[in-house]
């Protein structure tokens, strides 16, 4: 610069200064941060809100309609008169949505009423929600309680109060036959199968070495004793079914719907009634909390549109569980590796960017892998190995199909760069002063790794570990292909030899959401159900996070106290 | 050497223990087998994925079967020849129906049935015995054993021919049999024995019945027959030498009372002769709607015989491109397409379409779809054509004694076997046979027969045909198309463009509306976010990262579709409104006097989020009516959908994006510098009193543009309608672009905020220090030094979003649509995949597409992150010096 003389120093107008701050540019970034906060809290809150007032009892309006029509159901959704804002076609008057039940009668679980057409709305009394094995809801008022032709009670009161003194023990001993005959009937079945599979297995085997065709024949006279024993116990089995349902025979609950039609509910497909009008809080809250207790505990009914979500809970917890165990080790050696005893140079860089990579790669690619691989790959190989029997016979793969141990694998594959990329950081975040330390004691490569480098690091692999759990558990699109299934009773884990079934197909509480949400015949109904599965996915993954988060801070306070 | 003394007094040890030693040995071989191994697992996918999609491009393998097979079929006579050859269904025993050579043409012969893999015959019948003596022309149906055959005084009898299988226990077969190789065939006395190469045994018999009574009604002798099956019996039609067609019908039906199986004959005679056409060859449709004649000049007709006594003549057209005569004809598999060569040598493949320009009554061209040019420049005559009874394949055999197989669907030439003398038949074959799992390829030439073992590959799936436009059957033209899933003899169409175009759709409006929020928020998050509100917002965020896809995809295709269909032009008139309601609060923010700013300054983002941006919503809410009634006639939905309106509206939309940034540009550059140099005494209040009336005239020099451009757009009859917007449909971009965002935002808000905190503070304060307002900071200095690490921040969003499955699976309608009209499905590569893959058979064409389409996607994230990562190692460098 080659001026000699100073220049004037240059007033500077309110204006410059006030463009200079770009206020308006720092509202619409704020303006950004507050709409994905907002966006992100208001999606939670939603699910959050949604999810836990599923099982909350409603009141049960009865509305009556001008054209003398009664309807009995729960305020879904009210919306309010909307004015005509461009033509006229857009005026309309307010409606209710009213879940009316009583599928087999309307044909439909929903009905909106015009507010117009109305002409009085109530909540009676007495009116009862009846939540059924099938067909849905039904909502009623309580008529008489019978067994068979002899009345036990007449009138409202003393009909529910009735029920409530008969429907446990009915219900019981419902339990109890479907019990005996899911699980004892289903133990037999399995009895005869394995004893089938065996002939099959004895001749497959006769036929590639002659010298053991004998174990043909007693394989078959083995089966042959399993069938007369298997005879001999469900004979045992009909009988004490059959006396359970004599004792449950002829109960029945004898309603009259909205519009006075008799509708006769036998005892034992009653799952629970209630009569919201009459509820305090505290029974709402009886009510709610058993609703919740069914909905953890329980199997699904109705095409997964009612009951509970055990299975799905368990098989969501046992895929997570066994990822985790198969993607620990691997990850750990696999970063150690990387960090510890891989030379520096390009190529390490090169496998720690693959890797990188591979943490972004999409999940249904690895999906894509798992079903070739793992089902079709391994499965398939094992199956022509080991259970060729029922292969021939059935003509149903054991391994060759989607199971729990493919999805298990295929999820650990999928978190394994995460695990990796986080272990490596832990690894590197413990100072090497301390690996010098160690090694000027004399320790050997080993020892310092055992003593000193991986217990500092455990809280941040522990990290890592934890957010592939949660990934896992919320990941779905590779189960669809790698043994997902809409429904599976049988547990992977449970009371028959040999405890653990690994290739066993599974529920998962993700792909439940997208089944019932979307595959489900009746999605309006279905609806709140998924809404509650989804919340309590989300808590499951929310309180994973926290955890991560949790260990990640007191990672950071330990490294405080200990720098020196 | 004497010990030096310690300080314990004991002696210090000065080796290492061997476990230790030994320990640190096994640590090493296990971390890094197991490490090595594992980084070698994880790579692997990638490589298993390419060896499950290679087999794809396979080239087809035909190997001829062992020296003896070339059966001797002579039938006697001065030149055999063999009219039809046939099959079993597992390819293992062939039937050839012989011919003689007499003064009038070749006559029916024999029919011989001998063994493929080694040639033996098994059995030999007389033409008499099968009902075909003096038989001219035999034509089976592709499917069955159902047969017509015409003869030399005019009659034809319509009658089954072929070999039927059935199964047989292994236990009492005899020892001749038993013994059987797989997938030889054997004869046990008069029975054929064959076993499959599974191991099982079957029998195979020859039904051969031509016994009942001929249908008379041509006179000549027969040129040509042809025969398709109808759900209630055989259509047959055919032609006789004077150009007559006889077509018929035969429906069985079983009488009720006297449960006799009554066989009802309707049918009608075309004449075709008269005007200069000589019918050389019929042809029936499958679903036996329509008959087409080919001329030996290369002419041909095509005549709709939905009632067979009435053939309705509707279209004649070329069938040899002017190139000669035809020399054969065949319907291929599906039953719609024909495939004809001509005297040069060259197939074509001619099915109907539904052509605009179509002059035939029934709105249907002819239309040659594929041509394959003829085999050599010497261009051999075609001999014979034969279609696989399960694919679209097409064998071709040529006057040199070369063979062909073609597949007609991505007009591949899939395998050449060269004729000449040395060649595989020593002549040009009569006839040429697809065996019916497409397992073995069977010519005969002369009095011998050839076999080959065929393994056709993938035949309808090519580089081409994934990437390229291909006329698909009934198409007016080529198109990129998917759809995989349809009856039997669907032609499944595997083009992956319509599925990476909506990957690439479902990514780039998500993106739009997702990267300049986080990238924004991230902005602010960083820097003017007090640092303990930071710390509760960020592991909000954070934490919505992990929130599983299917919860999203839900939401967004059950809960917001609705939604944003009900409100669409509120949601439309917010991405307008809400941005301007903010600026608007800024200008207002900046009339308070500057000590009440800076006394109230945290309290500037509860207002933005609770004040400003509720205000802009309710604004949009009130702007949306009048703004429908203005731009979209006042009803948006029907606009869309094309009724009534101008484009004008589309155009201001699609504009104003434009036209806002083209406002401040010039705002910019000719009002603020004069503002700057005039505004010098003025006192801050009028400052911001003018830089508000700025901001006023801002926006209407916007609007202004966006409506000037608008109509100039609508005069001259552009429309963003079928482009950029159309007709809405529930589940659309829009929603999935929303929905999208939802995983999006907090990836790329971490990762972006993650490079902005980390520019070292020091430039902070050093611009700070030079008087730089936080703004002018921010905006020079700190996004600036982090633009590497914002650039792989959106990448890895990029990657995700051409990932994500399930929300475009729940929220995308899934219908493999190409536009970019935001209101309309599509279908992604992922949930093509996941929808489809475990439906797909195990290793069939499709299956390994599925992979292809894997492979695709792994190689479309795989270049996105790795650039990514790239660009961010080169930051955290980068970042290192500063």
């Amino acid at each position: 610069m080659s001026s000699d003389k100073p220049r004037p120093r240059r007033m500077r107008s309110p204006y410059t200064s006030l463009t200079a701050h770009g206020e308006p540019w720092v509202w619409l970034t704020g303006g950004a941060l507050a709409l994905a906060i907002a966006m992100i809290t208001g999606l939670l809150a939603f699910i959050a809100i949604r999810g836990a007032s599923t099982f909350w009892p409603v009141p049960l309006e009865l509305v009556e309609l001008a054209d003398t029509r009664r309807a009995l159901g729960e305020v879904a959704e009210r919306e309010p008169p909307q004015a005509a804002v461009a033509g006229a076609a857009d005026a309309r008057g307010g409606r209710r949505l009213l879940r009316t039940a009583n599928f087999e009668i309307t044909g439909n679980h929903y009905e909106w009423f015009d507010d117009a057409a109305v002409a009085r709305s109530s909540r009676p009394e007495w009116a009862t929600a009846v939540e059924r094995l099938e067909g849905g809801r039904f909502h009623g008022f309580p008529v008489r309680l019978r067994q068979g032709e002899n009345v036990v009670a007449e009138g409202p009161e003393a009909t529910w109060q009735a029920y409530r003194r008969e429907h446990s023990a009915v219900r019981r001993r419902y339990r109890e036959a479907v019990r005996i005959d899911r699980h004892e009937r289903g133990r037999l079945q399995r009895d005869l199968r394995a004893a089938r599979l065996a002939v099959v297995q004895a001749e497959l085997d006769a036929e590639s070495s002659p010298a053991r065709a004998g174990r043909v024949a007693a394989a078959t006279a083995a089966q042959q004793k399993v069938a007369e024993r298997v005879r001999h116990e469900s004979l045992a089995l009909d009988d004490r079914t059959a006396a359970l349902r004599r004792q449950n025979e002829g109960w029945t609950l004898d309603m009259e719907t909205a519009d006075g039609r008799a509708v006769a509910l036998p005892l034992e497909a009653i799952v629970r009634a209630w009569q919201p009008n009459r509820l305090s809080f505290f029974g709402k809250l009886g009510v709610y909390v058993d609703r919740w207790r069914e909905f953890l505990a329980d199997d699904p009914r109705e095409a997964n549109s009612a009951g509970g979500v055990f299975p799905a809970i368990w098989g969501t917890v046992a895929m997570t569980l066994i990822m985790a165990l198969l993607v620990a080790p691997f990850g750990v050696l696999a970063a150690l590796y990387l960090r510890e005893y891989a030379s520096r140079g390009p190529v390490t860089t090169a496998v720690r960017i693959a890797i990188n990579n591979l943490a972004g790669v999409p999940s249904i690619v690895y999906g894509a892998f798992g079903l070739g691989f793992f089902c079709y790959g391994l499965g398939g190989g094992i199956d022509e190995l080991f259970f060729r029997a029922s292969l021939v016979a059935d003509k149903q793969p054991t391994f060759g199909t989607g199971g729990l141990l493919w999805a298990s694998l295929t999820l650990a594959l999928l978190t394994l760069p995460v695990v990796i990329v986080a272990t490596e950081e832990a690894l590197s975040a413990v100072p090497n002063s301390m690996r010098e330390g160690s090694y000027a004691c004399g320790a050997g490569k080993w020892q310092t790794i055992r003593r000193i480098v991986l217990p500092r690091a455990l809280p941040g692999i522990m990290t890592g570990l934890i957010l592939a759990m949660a990934r896992g558990a919320g990941e779905v699109a590779p189960l669809m292909l790698v043994g997902v299934k809409k429904l599976a009773l049988d547990l992977p884990i449970d009371g028959t030899f040999p405890f653990i079934h690994p290739e066993r197909e599974f529920m998962h509480l993700a792909y439940l959401i997208y089944d019932v949400g979307f595959q489900s015949p009746n999605s309006q109904a279905a609806k709140p159900m998924v809404f509650t599965i989804t919340f309590l996915l989300v808590a499951i993954i929310a309180l994973l996070n926290l955890f991560a988060i949790w260990l990640r801070s007191r990672l950071k306070r330990r490294y405080v106290a200990q720098q020196f | 050497m004497a010990s030096t003394p310690t300080f314990t007094g004991r002696a210090r040890r000065r080796a290492t223990r061997p476990w230790v030693k030994a320990s640190d040995g096994i640590a090493r071989a296990v971390i890094t087998l197991g490490g090595i191994g594992t980084i070698i697992a994880v790579l692997l996918v990638a490589v298993f994925l390419l060896a499950v999609a290679l087999p794809l491009f396979r080239p087809a393998r035909l190997t001829a079967e062992h020296a003896d097979v070339q059966a001797d079929v002579a039938g006697g006579g001065a030149v055999p020849g063999v009219a039809a050859i046939g099959a079993d269904e597992a390819g293992t025993v062939a039937w050839i129906l012989s011919t003689r050579a007499t003064d009038a043409g070749p006559r029916a012969a024999e029919l011989r049935v001998v063994s493929i893999t080694d040639g033996k015959p098994l059995l030999v019948r007389s033409a008499t015995e099968a009902g075909l003596e003096a038989a001219t022309v035999i034509a089976c149906s592709p499917s069955g054993q159902h047969a017509v055959a015409g003869f030399a005084d005019g009659s034809f009898r319509v009658g089954r021919l072929g070999l039927e299988s059935s199964f047989r226990a292994e236990e009492g077969l005899p020892a001749a049999v038993a013994g059987l190789e797989p997938g030889t065939a054997g004869k046990d006395g008069e029975t054929i024995v064959v076993r499959a190469a599974g191991g099982q045994f079957a029998t195979v018999a020859v039904v051969a019945d031509f016994g009942g009574e001929p249908s008379v009604g041509l006179s000549a002798p027969v040129l040509d027959a042809d025969i398709t099956m109808q759900s209630d019996g055989p259509l047959v039609a055919v032609l006789d030498a004077t150009g007559m067609v006889r077509v018929e019908t035969r429906s069985s039906r079983r009488n009720l009372l006297t449960d006799e199986l009554v066989t009802s004959v309707s049918g009608g005679t075309l004449e075709s002769g008269g005007d200069g056409f000589e019918a050389r060859f019929v042809r029936l449709s499958e679903l036996g709607d329509q008959l087409f004649l080919f001329a030996g000049d290369g002419t041909a007709r095509r005549y709709e015989i939905r009632d067979v006594e009435t053939p309705a003549l509707r279209e004649s057209f070329d069938a040899a491109g002017g190139a000669g005569g035809v020399s054969g004809v065949a319907r291929m598999f599906g039953g719609n397409a024909l495939a004809v060569a001509d005297a040069a040598g060259a197939v074509r493949v001619f099915f109907p379409t539904r052509a605009e320009t179509a002059t035939a009554v029934d709105g249907l061209a002819m239309a040659a779809a594929k041509l394959f040019p003829p085999a050599r420049v010497a261009a051999p005559a075609v001999t014979a054509l034969a279609a696989s009874p399960r694919s679209r394949l097409l064998a071709v055999a040529d006057a040199s004694g070369g063979l062909r197989l073609l597949q007609t669907t991505t007009g591949a030439t899939v395998t050449t076997l060269p004729g000449g003398v040395g060649g595989p038949l020593g002549g040009p074959a009569s006839a040429l046979l697809v065996a019916p799992r497409e397992n073995r390829l069977l010519a005969a030439s002369g009095g011998r027969l050839a076999a080959w073992a065929l393994d056709p590959g993938y035949p309808e799936v090519s580089w081409r045909s994934l990437f390229g436009p291909v006329w698909y059957e009934k198409y007016p033209g080529p198109v990129h198309a998917w759809e995989t899933t349809g009856h039997e003899s669907f032609e499944s169409k595997f083009g992956l463009v319509p599925l990476i175009f909506g990957t690439l759709k479902a990514t780039l409006y998500s993106m739009l509306f997702a990267t300049p929020v986080a990238i924004l928020a991230a902005i602010y998050a960083s820097q003017f976010l007090p640092p303990r509100w930071k710390a509760r917002i960020k592991p909000t965020i954070e934490m919505m990262a992990s929130l599983p896809s299917v919860v999203l995809g839900f939401v967004a295709g059950l809960v917001f579709a609705p939604v944003i269909e009900r409100w669409l032009m509120t949601l439309l008139a917010g991405f307008l409104c809400v941005p301007l309601v903010l600026l608007a609060g800024a200008y207002a923010w900046q009339l308070l006097p500057a000590g009440w700013r800076s006394r109230f300054a945290a309290w500037r983002f509860p207002l933005i989020g609770l004040v400003a941006l509720p205000v802009g919503l309710a604004v949009s809410r009130a702007a949306a009516g009048p703004l429908e009634r203005l731009l979209f006639n006042g009803d948006v939905a029907a606009w869309l959908d094309g009724r009534g309106g101008s484009g004008f509206g589309g155009w201001v939309l699609a504009l104003v994006p434009l036209a806002g940034v083209g406002a401040a540009a010039l705002m910019g550059r000719f009002v603020s510098p004069w503002l700057r140099r005039n505004g010098r005494g003025w006192s801050p209040r009028r400052a911001a009193v003018v830089s508000l009336a700025t901001f006023a005239v801002g926006i209407a020099l916007a609007a202004g543009l966006a409506v000037a451009a608008a109509a100039f757009f609508d005069a001259l009859r552009l429309d963003t309608r079928g482009g950029l917007f159309g007709t809405y449909v529930q589940r659309n971009a829009l929603v999935v672009a929303i929905g999208m965002s939802f995983a999006i935002i907090p990836l790329i808000f971490t990762i972006a905020e993650d490079a902005l905190s980390s520019v070292p503070d020091h430039l902070r304060s050093a611009s700070l220090g030079a008087g730089a307002t936080p703004w002018q900071t921010a905006i020079r200095v700190i996004v600036p030094a982090a633009a590497s690490g914002l650039f792989s921040a959106v990448m890895i969003g990029l990657g995700r979003a051409v990932g994500e499955t399930m929300i475009v699976l729940m929220a995308a309608g899934n219908t493999p649509l190409m536009g970019w009209n935001l209101f309309n499905g599509f279908q992604t590569l992922s949930a093509a995949i996941a929808t489809e893959l475990p439906e797909a058979a195990r290793g069939s064409g499709h299956y390994r597409v599925l992979f292809l389409a894997a492979l695709t996607l792994f190689a479309m994230t795989f270049v996105v992150n790795t650039a990514a990562e790239v660009v961010r190692q080169r930051f955290r460098r980068r970042a290192h010096e500063l």
